[in-house]
């Protein structure tokens, strides 16, 4: 990151090499399409890159970055988001039979993709930092700016929806 | 906050009930597969920071000289033969709800996928960039909207400068350049880091080349 500031912008591109696929992951949880995914990526990297002096501690790099996918993550969503209200679809019909399958089972992960999909983007959002990324209340609040209560509100209602969605299929 | 690279585990104690946990476990373990991006990302990344770094560098241009083309490259959607045959017609008034819909078909059910396979056809969405903190205003002109000023226009944020716009193309050689309103007036802007193309008047555009062929787009209008 020094190196960056100093003027060798090539640096960057460590960076860049270092945090592409941790971040693409969320990314994609997160808009459904690698295309959309790379596009969010490719814009937090640049906007990460012309801010780069506003990054105080080059320890929390990562942790600053990710702020900035998030935040490029949840616009690109909803301007999809607008431009599907736009749109009629057919109701999808949620046939994950989870029981029994691995969790490596492409068909699988595709099918909870769209159950995904179906949430508001601030419940997907919160679920996916706190089930799928694992970070705490606190660290999901410092990357979101949205208080605890909210997030853990976000999320509940994130997993009562998947469950309501799921429902039929999923038995405990 | 965590570093990706340095993954931790959410500490216990502020989870939810065992049953919720064990659902969301479920949901989210799937999730949990790496995602490989494409392996000329980074290439597309560097570049758009060195028209970044350059402009930066190149006193009197600031606001010039920074189409970035790495998001012009090509994606391939089957389209219904509705939308198909609507793009063989043109894309004049078409192109931000246009592309949208293109893109739309590729998350419609399998059924409808199902249903286009039986008459596909390929169309290339592309999205521009345009960085520009002092535009008021950016719009695209290209072979695919006659160089009608205003069709395409490019949405931001108001941020910092950065404008899109995804537009549908056919296979093929196509034409562009942008038209950039800021205080000082409208410029003519063509993309620095793409192929140029000079018309009868020495005005210089870009072209790109889509899919197998290169069946010219038409000429520019002297306007």
């Amino acid at each position: 990151m020094a190196a960056v500031l100093a003027g060798d912008t090539d640096a960057f591109a460590v960076l860049v090499g270092r945090y592409r696929d941790p971040y693409a992951r969320y990314a994609v949880r997160m808009l459904g399409s690698l295309e959309d995914a790379e596009d969010a990526l490719q814009l937090a990297f640049v906007r990460a890159y012309r801010h780069l002096g506003r990054c105080r501690d080059p320890d929390r790099f990562g942790a600053w970055l990710h702020r900035i996918v998030v935040n490029e993550c949840r616009t690109l969503a909803h301007r999809r988001d607008r431009r599907d209200r736009r749109l009629s679809y057919p109701d999808f019909e949620f046939r994950a039979q989870m029981d029994g399958r691995p969790e490596g089972d492409a068909l699988l992960r595709d099918e909870i993709q769209r159950a995904l999909d179906a949430l508001d983007i601030g419940q997907r959002e919160a679920f996916l930092l706190k089930h799928v990324e694992d970070l705490s209340y606190e660290e999901m609040t410092q990357i979101t700016g949205i208080g605890e209560s909210a997030l853990k509100m976000r999320v509940k209602r994130a997993r009562d929806h998947l469950r309501e969605l799921l429902e039929g299929v999923h038995h405990d | 906050m965590t570093d990706p690279t340095q993954p931790t585990r959410d500490p216990g104690g502020e989870g939810p009930r065992d049953d919720d946990s064990a659902f969301a476990e479920r949901i989210a373990a799937p999730l949990r597969s790496p995602v490989h991006l494409d392996a000329r990302f980074e290439a597309r990344v560097m570049t758009a920071v060195a028209a970044v770094a350059q402009a930066r560098q190149t006193p009197g241009s600031a606001s010039r000289a920074k189409v970035i083309p790495w998001l012009l490259r090509p994606r391939s959607v089957r389209m219904t033969p509705l939308a198909a045959l609507a793009a063989a017609a043109g894309f004049a008034g078409l192109v931000l709800l246009g592309a949208e819909m293109l893109r739309s078909t590729a998350f419609r059910s399998a059924a409808a996928v199902r249903a286009s396979a039986s008459a596909p056809d390929t169309v290339h969405l592309m999205r521009f960039i345009f960085l520009d903190e002092a535009a008021q205003s950016v719009v695209v002109v290209g072979d695919f909207n006659a160089w009608t000023n205003g069709a395409t226009p490019l949405e931001t944020r108001g941020e910092d400068g950065v404008w899109t716009v995804s537009v549908s193309l056919p296979p093929g050689r196509h034409e562009y350049a942008f038209i950039v309103t800021d205080r000082d007036g409208q410029h003519w802007v063509a993309d620095p880091l793409a192929p140029v193309v000079r018309d009868e008047y020495d005005t210089e555009s870009s072209f790109i080349l889509l899919g197998a062929g290169s069946g010219g787009g038409a000429r520019r209008s002297a306007s």
